[in-house]
């Protein structure tokens, strides 16, 4: 905003509120971090301890050893990368046709995908794991993608058709006058210049995939098949929890995807505002 | 006919594994279930009548409403703060959006986990700080009371919340030209006036999205009270996904939980309704 | 833009490619190498007829105990299949408070597993779904089970027995050594009189800095309340016809009693919320001094000396301690949860793994790794001989009372009497309107 510079107020009005923000919200994560460098006798002292008496920075070694985080992270990766490809393939050419054929009855079909963004998978439960079971699916990762992809379907078609609206039409007849069906034209003109919209969608879709936990909780019965949600969640067990593992798979679990959002950051919401906000 | 072939796998995604689920639990809240979770015959209201005979059905409704307002309410005027904030160019400011990114790079899961630690009455980070500073005298009850237990529920809602808001306002506000500000100045526009008349008005797109989209997130949310309350103390401080799960798995009354989940479809909807009643009256 | 794009999908290929190289290379370990095959070729051409898809399997759904349940049952697994070819076992270990709703999944679905540990039977029985134990244990095993233990799940209905005791544990009075010796304590207390004199004594002593008493009304335990103050009192869950006496006068003193202690500032402030595992925590850290809880806490505390004593009774009312034993069933699915009837073989296949799994030598490993008491004699009898400082539980044991699970709406009263249990600490219900409500409540 021009003009900044007569505000000094103003300045430090910003210095302080992004300061405040962001030392909340990293509190839980230094709590988190210096609690995976305890053991369990510092970790329950009462009254709390801040900071480890010893720090034990082999936590991060043992916790590969003591648990199979890497199955863990594999299918955690396995559902996001699978979840996400799954839902952006189905939705593109849907999100299309809602945004630029003309059909009878588009209007209603295009509220009632965008109503099933409502079902939240908990209020499904038990729903899910019948239908699943009776497609064979229980208990495997591809019924979680499977999943994965129908329950951000709704959200992926909804932000993409946006995004097609705002693609001029010219485009696309200029590339059929050449001679491309409407096959290529989409990947070749159209697709391209959505690409805000679907890095967009695939980040979402992938966060969805990630932290993806009460499919997981209901359908998979493998311990080879765990996410890591799943694992993290057993260290609350029936003599008490473990929280060092709990922090440390945790931050573990977290760096990756903090690391692949800010390659993406300029991106990561481009594509709502670019095309989602006449949905 | 050409659309629906384009439109096909999306939808035979939606039906296979959104819609027949939704079927399912149409099935069982209007059906007699044994406890071990068996249909027995359908065309019952039973499992309603179950349902609103419970003494804190009332306050789960309520709570879930005062959940979704204030959670997405808050971190709206937060997040618009912030994004104004974030989208100055100052010194650090890298650092603060990475800070930002990272309660959404984080599981649910993980994030309530951390905070049923912090705010542990004996052992917990929070007190162990406060005390260390001198602050407090005394280790302080966080999680004892419903009111407090639910505020500090919300407050890990708002943190949660807030970085998929700021950023998407924030992409709102870099597609908002310059040249308007440039005029505003020229004519003698203050600080507020740029702010009020021409930075949210034209963020309104975007600020409609994020409330749209994260009133349904909220609303459904379900690990944070799961994790840190499960809903107690007496039931008080649970939200309709957390009640729905208890009564399945704590009561064993998969019919009233099913009942709940039609409820809780019934209460989106009317929302829906209403959001898009009124979307329509703004654009005509 | 396009690069980013770009880089997105080349990261989701070069992902993909390494899953598949993951699941091949696993697949890979899997088979035998050239060596192993040749020295154990004759092993496996043998077993070959059972291994080519005649393999009787056994789904076993257990519940996760401590992390080393899953190492310790999958060896028992393991020694089963080596010692009866043709018979696999299919383990899956599911954390304690997710159990139920796997199971419930499971069952819904028609896929009900072989071997459940876990929940209470009653709820399945009315569905007609858990085989009768007389036809699915042997008859050896169904005497080296505790008589009483088995009774508590006899259907109220019929009278027959549908679950088989898995494990139990004890809860007992808890004493932290260190300050009773501080205080000047010599004994557990053992009647109400001598807790109220204890918890005066510490309070005294400690300025309040230290929890003398700990209750635990919280979701996960609240229930214990009935067993711990009502019984002691003379009170109870049921009476001998099994029906339900949660409102009779015992249990109101004996939860005002509670709450009396609560109300002195004598207790933890939050019995709602404080878990067992929070307040063992405290105890450990000696900021509590007494409580009632499992036996197994000791061992999850080494170095926390502790006296133990019974849960103290109201010597007005009653002339002894009631112990509260808890126990974990194993049920067994018949066909009408699983889409189809087991074959004879399948059937002698579950038996003979349940006669393996409880065999006292190795069952009462499970046992000390666990810090849990078995449910047969002769696990107990082992056990007393090579663990003697728990024969002491055994013998509380023999005589404990258990929770009346085999009422089918056993749970849905619990949750009721927690979430009141709550509302009295939260000074909303005096402890009659919350025993009278929950008493209402049942339908």
């Amino acid at each position: 905003m021009p003009g900044r510079k007569k505000h000094k107020l103003g300045r430090v009005f910003l210095y302080l509120f992004a300061w405040l923000t962001s030392l909340f919200i990293l509190y839980p994560y230094i709590v988190m971090f210096l609690g995976s460098l305890k053991d369990l006798q510092t970790m329950y002292r009462i009254p709390g301890t801040l900071l480890p008496e010893v720090w034990h920075w082999e936590n991060y070694v043992n916790i590969w050893k003591d648990i199979p985080l890497l199955t863990y992270f594999k299918n955690s990766f396995i559902v996001a990368v699978f979840g996400t490809a799954l839902c952006i393939v189905c939705a593109v050419p849907g999100a299309y046709a809602l945004a630029r054929m003309n059909f009878p009855g588009k209007k209603t079909l295009m509220s009632l995908i965008v109503m099933t963004q409502m079902f939240s998978p908990v209020v499904l439960m038990v729903g899910i794991y019948r239908a699943m079971s009776n497609f064979g699916l229980a208990n495997s990762l591809v019924g979680i993608v499977l999943l994965v992809a129908a329950f951000n379907q709704a959200f992926a078609v909804w932000l993409l058709s946006g995004t097609f609206a705002t693609i001029s039409k010219e485009l696309e007849e200029a590339a059929r006058i050449d001679g491309c069906n409407k096959l290529s034209a989409m990947i070749r003109i159209i697709l391209p210049l959505a690409a805000p919209g679907i890095v967009t969608a695939m980040t979402f879709v992938f966060i969805a995939g990630w932290n993806e936990y009460t499919l997981a909780l209901i359908l998979i019965g493998d311990s080879s098949l765990k996410t890591i949600n799943l694992g993290i969640r057993a260290f609350f067990g029936y003599t008490g929890t473990e929280w060092w593992y709990v922090f440390a798979a945790s931050i573990l679990a977290t760096l990756p995807i903090l690391g692949f959002f800010r390659i993406l950051e300029r991106h990561l919401t481009g594509g709502l505002t670019a095309g989602g906000v006449k949905g | 006919m050409d659309a629906y072939l384009w439109l096909a796998p999306c939808l035979i995604l939606l039906i296979l594994f959104v819609l027949m689920p939704v079927l399912e639990v149409f099935r069982m809240a209007f059906s007699k279930i044994s406890p071990a979770n068996l249909l027995k015959e359908f065309g019952t209201l039973e499992n309603f009548q179950y349902l609103f005979r419970q003494k804190v059905f009332g306050r789960v409704i309520l709570n879930t409403a005062i959940w979704t307002v204030a959670i997405v309410g808050i971190s709206i005027v937060l997040s618009i703060i912030l994004a104004l904030v974030l989208n100055e160019k100052f010194k650090g400011r890298a650092f603060h959006r990475t800070v930002l990114l990272l309660p959404w790079a984080t599981s649910l899961l993980i994030t309530s986990a951390a905070w049923k630690y912090i705010l542990n009455t004996e052992y917990g980070a929070l007190n162990a700080l406060l005390l260390k500073l001198g602050l407090i005298k005394k280790a302080i009850n966080y999680l004892g009371d419903p009111v407090s237990a639910f505020t500090w529920m919300i407050i890990v809602g708002i943190v949660v919340t807030i970085p998929f808001m700021t950023f998407t306002l924030l992409s709102g506000l870099q597609s908002i030209s310059e040249d308007y500000y440039e005029a505003a100045v020229i004519d003698g526009a203050n600080f507020w006036d740029k702010l009020f008349k021409i930075t949210l008005p034209l963020l309104r797109p975007s600020i409609n999205v994020t409330i749209v989209l994260n009133v349904i997130y909220v609303f459904n949310s379900f690990a944070i009270v799961n994790t840190i309350t499960a809903g107690a103390p007496a039931n008080q401080t649970h939200t309709i996904s957390t009640y729905l799960y208890y009564l399945a798995f704590n009561k064993n009354k998969y019919g009233a939980s099913a009942a709940l989940s039609l409820v809780s479809f019934v209460i989106l909807s009317i929302f829906a309704v209403i959001y898009m009643k009124t979307q329509m009256k703004e654009e005509t | 833009m396009k690069k980013v794009l770009a880089l997105f999908l080349a990261l989701m290929m070069v992902l993909s490619l390494f899953t598949a190289c993951a699941k091949q290379e696993t697949t890979t370990t899997a088979e035998p190498t050239p060596a192993e095959t040749e020295t154990e070729a004759e092993q496996t051409t043998e077993e070959a007829p059972a291994a080519s898809g005649e393999d009787i399997v056994i789904n076993f759904l257990g519940a996760q105990y401590s992390d080393k349940t899953e190492p310790y049952l999958k060896q028992v697994c393991a020694d089963f299949e080596a010692a009866n070819p043709g018979i696999k076992v299919n383990l899956e270990i599911v954390g304690w408070d997710n159990i139920s709703s796997r199971a419930t999944a499971l069952v819904g679905a028609g896929q009900a597993p072989d071997i459940y540990n876990g929940g209470s039977a009653s709820e399945y029985v009315p569905d007609g779904l858990l085989y009768n134990v007389k036809d699915i244990v042997s008859e050896e095993l169904q005497a080296d089970f505790y008589p009483s233990f088995l009774d508590n799940n006899r259907d109220i209905d019929d009278g027959e027995v549908y679950a088989v005791p898995y494990l139990a544990s004890v809860r007992a009075l808890y004493c932290n050594a260190k300050i009773f010796k501080e205080v000047g304590i010599e004994n557990p207390p053992k009647t109400w009189t001598e807790v109220e004199e204890a918890c005066q004594k510490i309070n005294d002593f400690y300025n309040g800095d230290v929890y003398a008493w700990g209750i635990d009304a919280t979701t996960t335990e609240g229930q214990t309340m009935v067993a711990y103050y009502g019984w002691s009192n003379g009170g109870g869950y049921v009476d001998d016809d099994f029906n339900y006496t949660i409102n009779c006068d015992a249990n109101v003193e004996g939860y005002e009693w509670a709450y009396k202690l609560y109300e002195n500032g004598w207790t933890n402030k939050n019995p709602s919320m404080e878990t067992r595992d929070d307040m063992q925590k405290l105890f450990a850290e000696n900021k509590m001094a007494m409580l009632v809880t499992a036996c197994f806490f000791p061992a999850l505390y080494p170095d926390t000396e502790m006296l133990i004593g019974e849960i103290p009774y109201n010597d007005a009312n009653c002339s002894s301690s009631s112990t509260l034993g808890v126990q974990d069933g194993l049920m067994m699915f018949n066909g009408s949860a699983k889409g189809g009837e087991d074959s004879p073989e399948k059937k002698e296949a579950i038996k003979k793994f349940l006669d393996f799994f409880f065999d006292a030598d190795r069952y009462v490993q499970f046992m000390i790794n666990e810090g849990l008491l078995p449910s047969t004699q002769s696990g107990a009898k082992r056990l007393a001989e090579i663990a003697p400082e728990q024969a002491a539980y055994i013998d509380i044991l023999a005589g404990a009372k258990f929770y009346a699970r085999n009422l089918v709406d056993w749970r849905d009263v619990m949750a009721n009497l927690i979430a009141n249990e709550q509302e009295m600490f939260a000074g909303n219900m005096t402890a009659k309107e919350a025993l009278d409500a929950t008493q209402a409540e049942i339908g």
